[in-house]
């Protein structure tokens, strides 16, 4: 079973928990005051406004309990997946490196994006390596942001053109390096800004976002 | 309120009416609560057919129809064209925070947004200003409570200078049918959120032309995120509860007469939960402090879902 967890303020986890199902995996949307680690395999933190965003995006979600829960799981191999918000959360606890800055423009930003796979060996990308995947983003900070050497190696897609191009012609909000996705190093924990969920249905304009919800199945 | 009205108050009551009671009839009898002016035109449209469920003559706050397996879709739209006029941005996102609530209050989850917009020349600045404040309003409050804007249509001409149409409308879907607004004696109500101090007299204030002067007391202010937590525990609810209802214009007076129809119901003011110290009771009454419901309930157990914040 996979949690998908809810805040006060958190929007997504309904099409989350539907996504999950239409990629063949069982979802739970559970509150973030009850959630249980013990009963979950992984877990998935929705996008949204976790708490108004208030503070800094995510930052309040991250010094909640729950997130000491989660992060005891991944310490333990758990998958642990966040998305958008849930991306803000988990860099603001600390869970992955890096900061998630306003875009580059200052804007909201909304539209569909080609996210190229550059690191395969994550809970969500095994045997997507190379790939290019189509999907929506909608965030205001997104940019990502590291300092050192570790950047590279932690990035898992970048924004690029439906043939593959990474530069930064493509790159939409001012992340590092096209920065769309990052993972720690052993690849259970990831976080990205695009919406896998959005595109997980038949209605929807693609559904590559089940190729990536499909990794979180299993151990 | 006007002499006549005043004068009618008086004969119902058969005797001079308190400050409170004038507070609270003013905003009922506004233009906005009650559809004085506009109500014979109301009346003209067809609203008989088999596929609708809650046509112009029955429906409390939003219209429904039926699609053909079954899935009540639940329309609302409204405007927001004084607010906007004096606070763009917080006129176009508590319009949109009303036409969410009421969609739910018919029993419904909302699911996507509309807005019509009429501003004045773009080559005028305040047009643009006020413009440029609608629509993020209006963004900003659809996005943080998690139902998307899927269209809209704007134009422009020099007849709405300094006094743009904001129009939003919101679709909600349910397929478990409907709210039942029959009342029975004894049943209990309860206002989720809290009361405070912004939006006073804003029925009355939307009725009359703008007059220049600064009224922005009379506007409320959007808090998508008290909205939210209301919008996602009130669904959470629905089936527990009987009814439920929109605390908009006019407040809590207006909110519970249109509730508690021919029946009648007593309201303790001293329990309403507030966000400012010392309200008036009067204030209590007119207050249009926005992201607050009314739920009605004949059961005996009713426990509102906790709300955890770390």
């Amino acid at each position: 079973m996979i949690a998908v967890i809810k805040f006060p303020g958190t929007t997504c986890e309904l099409e989350t928990a539907m996504a999950l199902k239409e990629a063949g995996l069982r979802g739970e949307i559970v509150d973030h005051a009850d959630f249980d680690p013990d009963r979950f395999e992984s877990v998935v933190l929705p996008g949204g406004f976790s708490f108004g965003d208030y503070l800094r995006a995510g930052a309040i979600a991250a010094g909640s309990e729950s997130l000491k829960k989660i992060k005891e799981m991944a310490d333990s191999g758990k998958k642990v997946l966040g998305i958008c918000n849930g991306f803000q959360i988990l860099t603001e606890a600390g869970l992955l490196r890096g900061a998630l800055l306003p875009n580059l423009n200052g804007r909201f930003l909304t539209k569909w994006v080609y996210l190229k796979v550059v690191r395969d060996d994550t809970a969500i990308t095994r045997n997507l390596g190379g790939r290019v995947l189509f999907m929506p983003i909608a965030h205001a900070e997104g940019r990502y942001y590291g300092e050192g050497d570790w950047v590279q190696r932690t990035i898992v897609m970048t924004y690029s053109s439906a043939t593959g191009e990474v530069n930064e012609k493509w790159n939409p909000n001012g992340s590092l390096w096209n920065t769309a996705a990052v993972a720690n190093e052993s690849g259970n924990v990831v976080g990205m800004m695009p919406h896998p969920e959005r595109a997980s249905f038949p209605f929807s304009r693609s559904t590559d976002g089940l190729q990536l919800l499909r990794g979180l199945g299993g151990r | 309120m006007n002499p006549e009205e005043l004068t009618k108050l008086k004969s119902l009551l058969g005797r001079d009416p308190n400050s409170t009671e004038i507070a609270l009839m003013e905003q009922l009898w506004s233009e906005h609560c009650s559809y004085k002016s506009s109500r014979f035109y109301l009346k003209t449209f067809s609203w008989r057919n088999e596929s609708i469920v809650m046509g112009v003559q029955e429906w409390g706050d939003a219209g429904a129809f039926k699609l053909d397996d079954g899935t009540i879709v639940v329309l609302k739209l409204e405007s927001h064209n004084h607010p906007s006029a004096l606070d763009p941005f917080n006129g176009a996102a508590t319009g949109v925070g009303g036409v969410i609530r009421d969609v739910i209050s018919v029993g419904a989850r909302p699911v996507a947004l509309l807005d019509m917009l009429r501003v004045g020349p773009i080559t005028d600045r305040r047009s643009r200003e006020i413009l440029r404040g609608v629509v993020k309003g209006i963004g900003f409050y659809g996005n943080s409570i998690g139902v998307p804007v899927i269209g809209g249509e704007l134009s422009f001409d020099s007849s709405y200078l300094n006094n743009p149409l904001v129009d939003v409308a919101c679709v909600g879907v349910s397929t478990h049918g409907l709210k039942s607004k029959t009342l029975r004696a004894g049943q209990k109500l309860v206002i989720v959120g809290l009361t405070g101090l912004d939006g006073m007299g804003g029925a009355s204030f939307a009725s009359k032309p703008l007059d220049g002067q600064d009224q922005r007391g009379a506007i409320q202010i959007a808090d998508p995120f008290s909205g939210k937590i209301v919008m996602d525990k009130t669904l959470q609810l629905m089936d527990l509860v009987d009814d439920i209802k929109d605390l908009g214009a006019g407040g809590i007076g207006v909110a519970i007469l249109e509730l508690v129809g021919e029946l009648g119901a007593v309201i303790d003011l001293s329990r309403v939960p507030l966000r400012v110290k010392n309200m008036t009771p009067e204030q209590v009454l007119v207050s249009e402090t926005q992201e607050r419901m009314i739920h009605r309930f004949s059961k005996r157990v009713y426990v509102f879902p906790r709300v955890s914040l770390p």
